[in-house]
């Protein structure tokens, strides 16, 4: 491997290039016409204009990224998150063409693509996955059944959903028949696909993953848990590891179950297995993710290991030199998402000229970000602008560092989440890490009451 | 304007060595100025080399309009292998007209001509992968 083309944008291009140099290969970023000034662009070997701003032609185009590989005698292709990252036949093109694609085979993102197909593998091999419908439901009548059969309060989702797309809570019978008609034409427009099935919905629950990196020798190492519970309409907003006041062995049971799911679909690469806990404590298998995440960074603070380098070594046919419970520093890290997102008007995606920009520091505080002084935020793309990661030896100093860092944290010209992120941080539950799903949305609403009995 | 008299006197004798051979490209910068001399496709284009003279604070020709590649994809000059390109340098095209192709997945994409004018040259050689509004052909002036 000697040149990566980079297909994504953002602050995860701005990752790539910097493993790539790392690691002593050539860097080639591809770039659609609104990120033409990217940061990426500007630190990259080399960068080829594959398309218009939109994304359909641009990020998303296959032929176009192959064009690039071609153009520029790229051997490789890393897709970061979200646009190609999950698209078996991106993966599947790349081989053709004799580009290695740094990710999983095509088979292992198109079993887990499928929601009912990763569920049905994750149940065979032993991993616990939530009461619901083995198949999905053709008609309003045959959901009415099944939810019957599954009990209320229930979760539609979307066969070819994921990523928080997709799905629909309902709590009473009565609410059933429209919501599966609605949720079928979002699925429909979302992923062309209209398959709806049934789960049983867990209220109070929390939204814990565990990252895994598998080599092709059948090493398959656990890198620990990151606790992604605070989340706003399924987006996630903070995460940290290690998760907070786990009930009694539960950390190690979600570690053996993304290793033993991991190891029996014969995974390769980095990926995540994402659960849901229950108010029991009882974990449930979501979906696994079979990309790079966001919120890596918190496991490459606790583990001390480089994830992308990883993807890149494991796809170049490296073994992974660790024990299957991976390397553990005893550190604890947190990180906030920097959003381009207006708090005060329903959090509506911002964008504008970043006039002044003022990056926190110092000890135990990382910043992965594409953003300088001058960098106009596109409308086009995901609103995410910078990962503040606080690392400390205890949960106590992580949260006091992250504090400092918002506190010196300035972005000028452009609206962003910030504020709402020193709130999180001086919220009891969450200083107290004890905390669920419904957080964010109780943390929102106790501010519109403040701003109601304050005006 | 003594020193860029100069330099274009300098550059017509360079030209007048290079003429003949196979240099495509020339490039002559001094400090307020850059003369670029550039040969395109020879063996189609065997008239004199496009010379062009220009001081960097004030640009005193009409400038050239690129036509630019349309999607990324493999740069073809004509229709098919055994024929003729679609336009020479040289030759005047008008607004809407064909110019080239850039095929992507054996989809054949037409490149037309943004405005009339005249081909100054083709900057790129048939079969090159070319990305995103990669500037295919220069226009000049009509006439």
């Amino acid at each position: 491997m000697e040149r990566l083309l980079v297909a994504n944008r953002g602050e995860i291009a701005v990752r790539i290039v910097r493993a790539c140099r790392d690691l002593g290969i050539g860097s080639v970023v591809a770039y659609s016409s609104a990120d033409r000034d990217s940061l990426a662009v500007r630190i990259a070997d080399r960068s080829v204009h594959i398309g218009p701003a939109p994304a359909r032609r641009s990020y998303n185009d296959i032929p176009s990224l192959l064009y690039a590989c071609a153009l520029t005698e790229a051997d490789a292709v890393h897709p970061g998150y979200g646009f190609l990252s999950e698209e078996p036949l991106f993966a599947t093109a790349c081989a053709e063409v004799g580009v290695t694609f740094v990710g999983p085979s095509a088979k292992h993102i198109a079993l887990m693509g499928n929601k009912l197909d990763a569920r049905a593998a994750m149940r065979a091999c032993g991993v616990p996955v939530l009461p619901g419908s083995d198949g999905p439901v053709e008609s309003a009548h045959e959901a009415a059944e099944e939810a019957a059969r599954i009990g209320y309060p229930l979760i539609l989702k979307a066969v070819a959903g994921g990523g928080g797309r997709g799905m629909r809570v309902v709590r009473d019978p009565g609410e059933l028949a429209r919501t599966w008609e609605e949720t079928r034409a979002v699925a429909r427009t979302l992923f062309r696909d209209d398959r709806i099935y049934l789960e049983r919905y867990v209220p109070r629950g929390r939204h814990i993953e565990v990252q895994i990196l598998a080599d092709s020798f059948g090493n398959v190492v656990d890198l620990g848990e990151r606790d992604c519970t605070v989340q706003r309409r399924h987006q996630k907003l903070a995460e940290e590891s290690p998760a907070p006041s786990l009930p009694g062995d539960l950390r190690e049971r979600l570690r053996d179950a993304a290793v033993l799911g991991a190891t029996s679909v014969e995974y390769v690469s980095a990926g995540t297995m994402e659960f849901l806990v229950s108010d029991e404590g009882e974990p449930y298998f979501l979906e696994m993710n079979t990309r790079l995440q966001v919120e890596h960074p918190v496991t490459e603070e606790c583990t001390g290991i480089d994830l992308v380098e990883w993807m890149i070594r494991i796809a170049r046919g490296e073994a992974l030199p660790f024990g299957q419970r991976g390397p553990d520093l005893g550190r604890h890290a947190v990180e906030v998402r920097i959003n381009a997102e207006d708090v005060a008007r329903d959090w509506a995606g911002s964008t504008g000229r970043v006039e002044r920009l003022r990056l926190p520091g110092g000890p135990g505080i990382r910043v992965d970000t594409h953003l300088y002084e001058g960098y106009v935020v596109p409308p086009f793309y995901d609103s995410l602008l910078a990962k503040i990661i606080a690392t400390g030896p205890t949960r106590e100093v992580a949260l006091r560092r992250m504090d400092r860092a918002l506190r010196e944290f300035s972005c000028e010209g452009v609206v962003t989440n910030a504020d709402f992120h020193r709130t999180l941080l001086s919220d009891e539950g969450f200083r107290a890490g004890d905390y669920r799903l419904d957080l964010v949305e109780d943390i929102v609403d106790r501010l519109c009451t403040t701003e109601r009995s304050t005006t | 304007m003594t020193d860029l008299r100069a330099t274009v006197e300098a550059t017509g004798r360079i030209l007048d060595l290079v003429r003949g051979s196979d240099v495509r490209r020339l490039v002559v910068r001094g400090e307020d100025v850059t003369i670029e001399i550039e040969r395109s496709a020879p063996a189609a284009a065997a008239e004199a080399p496009a010379a062009v003279a220009r001081q960097e604070e004030e640009p005193r020709e009409e400038a050239a309009t690129a036509v630019t590649a349309p999607l990324m994809g493999v740069f073809y000059q004509r229709p098919a292998p055994d024929q003729p390109p679609f336009v020479t340098v040289g030759q005047h095209v008008e607004a809407g007209e064909q110019v080239a192709i850039v095929e992507a997945m054996k989809m054949m994409n037409p490149v037309v001509a943004g405005r009339a004018g005249v081909v100054l040259r083709v900057n790129v050689a048939d079969g090159d992968v070319v990305e995103f509004e990669q500037p295919l052909m220069e226009l000049g002036a009509v006439g």
